[in-house]
């Protein structure tokens, strides 16, 4: 069973056909790029998944669950962890502490403990500075735990944002640009960090980049959207030489006429 | 054991009510005894408030409105409800009656209004308490416009210090614990905060019912501190005053909030001898404030944060 299953989804906004008619399947463990020309409808796509919109039509199955119309934090805890485009961390608290955030759904509601700090609060409180510390660590962020979010450099935001995510213990990791704004060396780094994590924690991966070194490199398959439409499916040597996606890239071959 | 060693700080400061109590009786007049259960009171909503407004970012402009509600119902409660019962068991009963009165304001209040956002927020609340404040006031049963009073002094300084540091105490430990970091989560960003599985609606909620909760319990002792109440005390005035308190104490700052109800209530009175003039002093003392130290007296930190000593960047 696919882990991610969209079918036949739509998105309109008034005239603007943002997403037309979108199939896509994810199996767990894949890593699978979405590319396209800006304005083609990428974090649409992300936003349609991940319930920031409701599509108008066709179905969004996360495990064989319909999970399209839910609000935003339940597709979450269905297992579906985002980053976003522009940088949406909590800047005036510490990176641990924005780890911490993430892990909320998977920490123990319990008032009194809570109240009198009891034993039990205070492994529980333990083991999740641990967790945290762990998460950080895989994304080379450890030094800097104490820090508040929003001295980070760009490029450790994006980190941070996917280290969030992972706190949310997904079984599926939307990556919307994390390497937008790094320089050469630190794309290096989250390529090899990315793979890591892929490794260690067995997740579906969906990753939305413009860098096309990068998501030649990294992913099994790639899926193009130009104007809310796909126009081509396929593994990264096919998308290089397929005739749509250069188009939609480079335009028309100029006519020359006279 | 270990428990008790946990809560040593918080069982002291308690414990601390009898001798210092003890040593106020004996040192100050009753006059200053008031402003230092006012201090109190004041504390009580400007922490309270500070839940809602500082830690979780709603803006909410009607404290006083809860406040009024636990005022009223717990004073109806020990006119008419628990008349007669020891002050051990009515004390109690009607600081409960006051606050959980004021939650179930908060909840009915919240459900709707939580999903506006900044001014729309701030104008729905304050709509939302000058309505508390009209209904008390056309509502012969609890004196209407002639005020309600007769109301036994069950609540003194021990009970108001008790309580102010149970409610610092219930708040501080929410928000610094790993699960209630999530009430600023939802301040700083409230998409990011819902995309990482938080039910925001459910945290702004619970900090709006809380807040309202301790709001209603200072009302509530209020109300048997000076055994008269009338809605001239709960006007909109008295929410800015509240909402003034965290805002010069530091939007989130737990202790700088203490600090600012403690400072305003302690001007209030000493400025007193300036008449109405004592206003102009007031505001010039807020915009000199807010020109210096834009973030507050603590900014974002508490007073435990020894780094605020150290950097003058704190915001």
């Amino acid at each position: 069973m696919a882990l991610l299953e969209l079918t036949d989804c739509s998105l309109t906004f008034g005239g603007l056909k943002a997403v037309s008619a979108f199939s896509f399947t994810l199996d767990a463990g894949q890593l699978v790029g979405l590319i396209g020309p800006n304005g083609a409808g990428k974090t649409t796509v992300f936003n349609l998944i991940t319930g920031v919109y409701r599509p108008d039509r066709g179905e969004i199955r996360m495990q064989g669950q319909s999970i399209a119309g839910l609000p935003t934090f339940r597709i979450n805890r269905s297992g579906i962890a985002r980053t976003f485009q522009g940088i949406r961390l909590f800047p005036n608290m510490s990176v641990l502490d924005n780890v911490v955030v993430g892990a909320n759904q998977h920490i123990a509601r319990a008032p009194v403990a809570m109240l009198f700090r009891t034993a039990a609060f205070a492994r529980h409180n333990a083991e999740l500075h641990a967790q945290c510390m762990a998460t950080l660590t895989l994304l080379g962020l450890a030094a800097r735990a104490h820090e508040a979010a929003g001295t980070l450099s760009y490029g450790e935001q994006r980190r941070l944002e996917i280290a969030r995510a992972l706190a949310t213990r997904p079984k599926l990791l939307l990556l919307d640009e994390p390497a937008a704004g790094m320089n050469p060396q630190e794309k290096v780094e989250l390529m090899e960090q990315i793979r890591l994590i892929r490794e260690k924690l067995q997740l579906g991966i969906l990753i939305i980049e413009h860098d096309m070194k990068l998501i030649m490199k990294m992913c099994e398959r790639i899926t193009v959207l130009d104007h809310g439409e796909t126009i081509a499916v396929g593994k990264p040597e096919q998308i290089q030489i397929d005739e749509r996606v250069i188009k939609a890239y480079l335009g028309e071959p100029v006519a020359h006429d006279s | 054991m270990e428990l008790l060693k946990r809560n040593a700080v918080p069982l002291l400061l308690v414990a601390a009510q009898w001798p210092v109590g003890w040593l106020l009786s004996q040192t100050v007049n009753s006059y200053y005894l008031q402003i230092i259960v006012y201090i109190g009171i004041n504390a009580m909503l400007a922490v309270s408030l500070n839940l809602i407004n500082g830690i979780t970012g709603q803006f909410s402009l009607g404290h006083a409105g809860f406040m009024a509600v636990g005022a009223y119902v717990s004073a109806a409660c020990s006119l008419f409800l628990v008349n007669g019962w020891p002050a051990a068991l009515a004390l109690p009963a009607i600081l409960l009656a006051g606050g959980l009165a004021a939650a179930l304001a908060g909840l009915v209040v919240g459900l709707p209004t939580l999903r506006l956002r900044g001014d729309y927020l701030a104008i729905t609340t304050l709509g939302f308490g000058e309505i508390i404040r009209v209904v008390i006031l056309n509502t012969a049963a609890v004196g209407g416009a002639r005020g309600l009073g007769g109301m036994p002094p069950l609540s003194d300084f021990a009970s108001v210090y008790a309580c102010t540091i149970v409610c610092v105490l219930v708040i501080w430990r929410l928000v610094h614990s790993p699960l209630g970091k999530a009430f600023t989560a939802v301040r700083e960003d409230e998409i990011a905060a819902a995309a990482m599985g938080i039910d925001t609606t459910r945290y702004k909620i619970t900090a709006f019912v809380l807040g309202a909760f301790w709001a209603g319990v200072a009302g509530a002792l209020f109300a048997h501190f000076i055994g008269y109440i009338h809605t001239n005390s709960f006007t909109f005035l008295k929410s800015v005053e509240v909402v003034v308190m965290v805002v010069l104490g530091g939007m989130g700052s737990i202790s700088g909030a203490i600090i600012a109800a403690a400072v305003l209530t302690v001007l209030t009175e000493a400025l007193r001898f300036l008449a109405d003039y004592r206003m102009i002093i007031y505001s010039v003392l807020l915009i000199v404030m807010m020109l210096t130290r834009p973030g507050g007296l603590l900014g974002r930190h508490e007073i435990t944060q020894w780094r605020f000593w150290s950097s003058r960047t704190a915001r």
